[in-house]
């Protein structure tokens, strides 16, 4: 390298070391993209099919499953523990409220929570619970660990509607732990009344069959089999859904977004209309007392000059520490926005962390750490120029993303792209996002 | 061997014979954008599995080591996200300690300030030591932009370096 000033490149090559001494693990890569020892040609083929109907079942919007899986939703909306599955055992329910109680952020108190099914898998009993959260259903997989893993998955009643499927994967894997080993992993989602039968496709083109009852499903495999983890061969790729004798593919995304498509390849603005510098957040730089009251969790900023709890999106319980601060003093302070994300049912802050105090736009966040959860969190701080937020899908739907207190919070489909629009308050395009 | 055969065979010797030789390449990459080198070496097998996996839709439009590439970088960038609360532009808190570490938190910190096409183009030239050109495929962006995200990531990390408080 010769166009790096040279104090720059003993920087980088200290930051990051050349990699020695690692072997290469080809067959590793083999085993990840599905290609066995004795596969037959067949079940290739299937791969490759699987990969382009992850696509095309995601973006098939059939009136079959629209019609059915939205009629459904209104009905499971009245889960409240009567219908459809029956209440929770007292002992979950007990469980559910103490973990409420005791975290930062709460679901409505008085939640109510359904039993939709009960199976057992290599003699241990997991209870799949369903229940409400504002404008999202929500699912809770009770089992022989709770510690470390998701207390819940919700997804956005109005997304689920208007995805147009039969069914839909909320999370594609819900790894269970014992003796530090992974020693199950569940994949569950929700599915319209006429549905008669689930099958888990992975990705060597095996079909696996879910437990289905009261318009949830879960299909449980030994291990870690989320793509997160190391057994790409075995991720789930899709779900086949039946419904009397049609069948339809949905998608299921647990692998990095790749090829990203450009803003003008979804619908909504494909051109930004107005080019923002470094903006503020005024209130939190002038000490507002809006939100809630919080204790900023960090050690720094030395000096925290706002903390505060805001609530961002009425569907979700979900919940933002804020605070602004400062390093330093005189002209040589350096000014830090702080970001603490507080989930229900998770005890105490959650992760929190710190950017500069000058914002172009967003400052993105990206949420909702696990790459099986089919309907991230998105959320992050937007400057005082962003006046209101919009989210596009592929089939043209779009939605406003709620903007409290210049936080925004959403969840989208992990399956398909999404396009992210922001605008200032004469509704000129200042940023496109995409997702 | 009949055609078919030798079609796919083929994409997996080309797949390989880059894996092998770009392998240091490829994970000091990915640990730049990831931060951590463990992580790095399973985001790296992990866009290899998905190469693998995804082959055929692979159209030699450009050079496949450009198509790898984004899958790594994509990949990396999933990596890191996954991590709860990092993301473009963000700090995250226990980074920002004044003390030495073997990382260098003040050049993570500037990296970190960086807008991220800028990291990209910083990380692909350095620790992959690509060319212009070669960087203008990966990322799809054209040859001419590499040369002046290069320059301003240049400016911004030595401005950025000389703010960081030592």
């Amino acid at each position: 390298m010769n166009d790096l000033d040279p104090t720059l490149a003993a920087a980088l090559d200290e930051l990051v070391p050349p990699f020695e001494g690692i072997p290469s693990q080809w067959r590793d890569v083999l085993r990840r993209g599905g290609v066995g020892r004795g596969r037959s040609r067949r079940s290739r083929l299937l791969i490759a099919g699987a990969s382009a109907a992850v696509l095309l079942g995601a973006l098939a919007a059939t009136s079959f499953g629209q019609a059915v899986l939205g009629s459904t939703l209104d009905r499971l909306g009245a889960w409240t523990g009567v219908a459809p599955g029956e209440p929770a055992s007292t002992a979950q329910q007990e469980a559910f409220d103490a973990a409420n109680e005791e975290s930062y952020a709460h679901f409505p108190p008085g939640t109510q929570v359904g039993r939709l099914l009960t199976t057992t898998f290599e003699g241990e009993t997991y209870e799949l619970l369903g229940f409400r959260d504002g404008g999202s259903i929500c699912l809770r997989l009770a089992g022989p660990q709770s510690e470390g893993r998701p207390p819940a998955s919700c997804a956005p009643q109005r997304q689920l509607s208007a995805l147009g499927e039969p069914a839909a994967v909320l999370t594609a894997g819900d790894v269970f732990s014992r003796g530090g080993e992974a020693s199950a992993t569940a994949l569950y989602g929700v599915a319209a009344d006429d549905v008669d039968g689930v099958l888990v496709e992975t990705a060597d083109g095996e079909r696996h069959p879910a437990a289905l009852r009261n318009n949830a499903f879960i299909y449980l495999a030994p291990g870690n089999r989320s793509f997160a983890g190391r057994a790409g061969a075995d991720a789930p790729v899709r779900a086949i859904v039946h419904e009397g004798g049609q069948t339809l593919s949905v998608a299921i995304e647990t692998g990095p977004a790749i090829d990203r498509p450009e803003p003008g390849d979804l619908p909504g603005p494909a051109t930004v209309e107005r080019t923002l510098g470094p903006s503020h957040i005024g209130w939190l730089e002038r000490g507002e007392a809006r939100g809630a009251p919080y204790d900023w969790p960090g050690a720094a900023p030395e000096t925290v000059v706002t903390s505060r709890l805001v609530h961002p999106n009425p569907d979700s319980s979900f919940e933002m520490g804020v605070a602004f601060g400062r390093d330093g003093g005189g002209q040589e302070a350096v000014g830090w926005y702080c970001l603490s994300w507080l989930w229900p049912l998770v005890k105490g802050s959650g992760s929190y962390g710190c950017a500069r105090e000058t914002v172009t736009g967003l400052l993105p966040m990206y949420g909702s750490g696990q790459g099986a959860d089919q309907f991230p969190l998105f959320a992050g701080l937007a400057a005082d120029d962003v006046a209101s937020l919009e989210l596009f899908f592929p089939n043209g739907a779009h939605e406003q993303v709620p903007l409290v207190d210049n936080v925004y919070a959403f969840q989208a489909p992990r399956a398909l792209h999404t396009k992210l629009v922001a605008y200032d308050a004469e509704h000129r395009v200042v940023g496109i996002y995409m997702l | 061997m009949n055609r078919g055969a030798r079609r796919a065979g083929t994409g997996l010797d080309e797949l390989e014979a880059l894996y092998r030789q770009k392998l240091p390449h490829f994970r000091r990459v990915a640990a730049a954008i990831v931060g951590d080198p463990e992580r790095a070496c399973d985001a790296v097998q992990e866009a290899f599995g998905t190469a693998v996996r995804r082959r055929s839709s692979f159209r030699r439009a450009g050079p496949l080591e450009a198509w790898v590439w984004r899958l790594v970088v994509n990949t990396a960038r999933d990596h890191a996200r996954r991590r709860d609360f990092p993301a473009e532009n963000l700090v995250v808190e226990d980074t920002r300690t004044n003390g030495s570490t073997p990382f260098g938190e003040d050049v993570r910190v500037a990296l970190a300030l960086l807008p991220e096409r800028q990291r990209l183009v910083l990380f692909l030239r350095y620790y992959a030591d690509l060319d212009y050109a070669a960087i203008a495929a990966a990322l799809e962006i054209a040859e001419g932009t590499v040369a002046a995200t290069l320059n301003a990531a240049h400016a911004s990390l030595r401005r950025t370096l000389q703010e960081v408080p030592r």
